[in-house]
């Protein structure tokens, strides 16, 4: 083998090297399994959290859900058509009580959240907005968007709850 | 003069043979690193695949809890979702705690894991730990903690509460 073939061939060789470090390189930086699984922690998080809170018991007054609270919020505005026990509007009540769970929950486990309520009309609702102390736009958002009815001809609003940023309506 | 010619040739023989240890050496030094390299990647990979695995697991683990008679809300022969039943939930506890064989059936259930309900609306449980419907606490083993939001009905008040249920999975 005459000496310009050898240093080919070691050419060749630290080329194939190069080749598979690079593929490993890529493999290891763009693994995009985790993403997958965080958003659906969030997905998930956010469903289970909006469906729970509606079904609980808000003690505005005996036996009346959140999700009453909301609707009589939306149907009657700011002052609602009755007040709590504690004197505080249904807007108020529901405002402030769902703020504090969402704190104690979402909060606690770091997470930004803004939680809405859009209208009949596809307005917000802006006295049931809350948002998380820090709360950035963009970044890796997952939300649930709840659809409720509040009468019997159908008439709908939706109950949205975005985890890691802000709701883009 | 042939001696002298000889010298030479074993001198420059000698050269290549050195220079060929050092490619050598070079090369199985660079090996050395790669490899050391490249197994320190796989531990850090099989952690992170481990955490994902306890993750999957955590995830299984809630959507059976939410679908399991013994811990579903049941109203009138309705299912609510999202609704755990504190009284069977806390009937459970106390049967696991007595007999070990539950606690077989329920490990085949929820692997490595431990279950516990924490409520936080209208009050907080007295208990800071919440109270624990399945499993041991391996706090020395390394664990993944998803926590879910829940309603809890506690059929003595007939009230629906708020909390969440911690699933931790042990790796």
């Amino acid at each position: 083998m005459k000496k310009a073939q050898t240093e080919i061939i070691g050419l060749l060789v630290i080329v194939v090297m190069i080749s598979v470090i690079m593929l490993f390189a890529y493999k290891s930086l763009f693994d995009t399994d985790d993403g997958v699984l965080q958003s659906y922690k969030k997905e998930d998080l956010a469903s289970s959290t909006i469906r729970s809170v509606l079904g609980t018991h808000s003690g505005c007054r005996e036996f009346t859900e959140f999700q009453k609270l909301i609707i009589d919020c939306v149907k009657y505005g700011s002052t609602g058509s009755f007040t709590c026990d504690d004197t505080s509007s249904t807007c108020e009540y529901a405002q402030r009580e769902i703020s504090n769970m969402l704190d104690k929950t979402l909060g606690a486990w770091k997470y930004e959240y803004h939680f809405m309520v859009i209208g009949p009309g596809g307005a917000p609702v802006p006295e049931l907005e809350i948002r998380s102390d820090k709360l950035e736009s963009g970044g890796d958002v997952a939300a649930d968007d709840q659809p409720l009815n509040i009468d019997t001809r159908g008439t709908q609003i939706r109950i949205l709850l975005c985890i890691g940023g802000e709701c883009l309506t | 003069m042939q001696t002298s010619s000889h010298a030479r040739r074993s001198t420059k023989a000698q050269m290549k043979i050195g220079e060929t240890m050092m490619i050598l050496v070079i090369f199985f030094v660079l090996l050395v690193l790669g490899l050391i390299f490249y197994i320190r990647f796989q531990m850090t990979h099989i952690e992170n695949q481990s955490i994902r695995n306890a993750e999957y697991l955590a995830i299984q683990t809630i959507q059976k809890i939410q679908f399991l008679p013994e811990f579903q809300c049941t109203i009138k022969g309705k299912i609510k979702f999202n609704c755990l039943d504190v009284m069977r939930a806390k009937a459970v506890s106390k049967i696991n705690a007595a007999n070990p064989e539950y606690t077989r059936i329920y490990s085949r259930l929820f692997p490595q894991s431990m279950v516990s309900v924490y409520r936080v609306y209208p009050q907080p449980y007295g208990n800071m730990h919440g109270m624990r419907i399945y499993g041991t606490n391996l706090a020395n083993n390394s664990m993944t903690v998803f926590p879910v939001p829940i309603t809890l009905y506690n059929a003595s008040s007939e009230s629906y509460e708020w909390g969440y249920l911690n699933i931790t999975v042990f790796t």
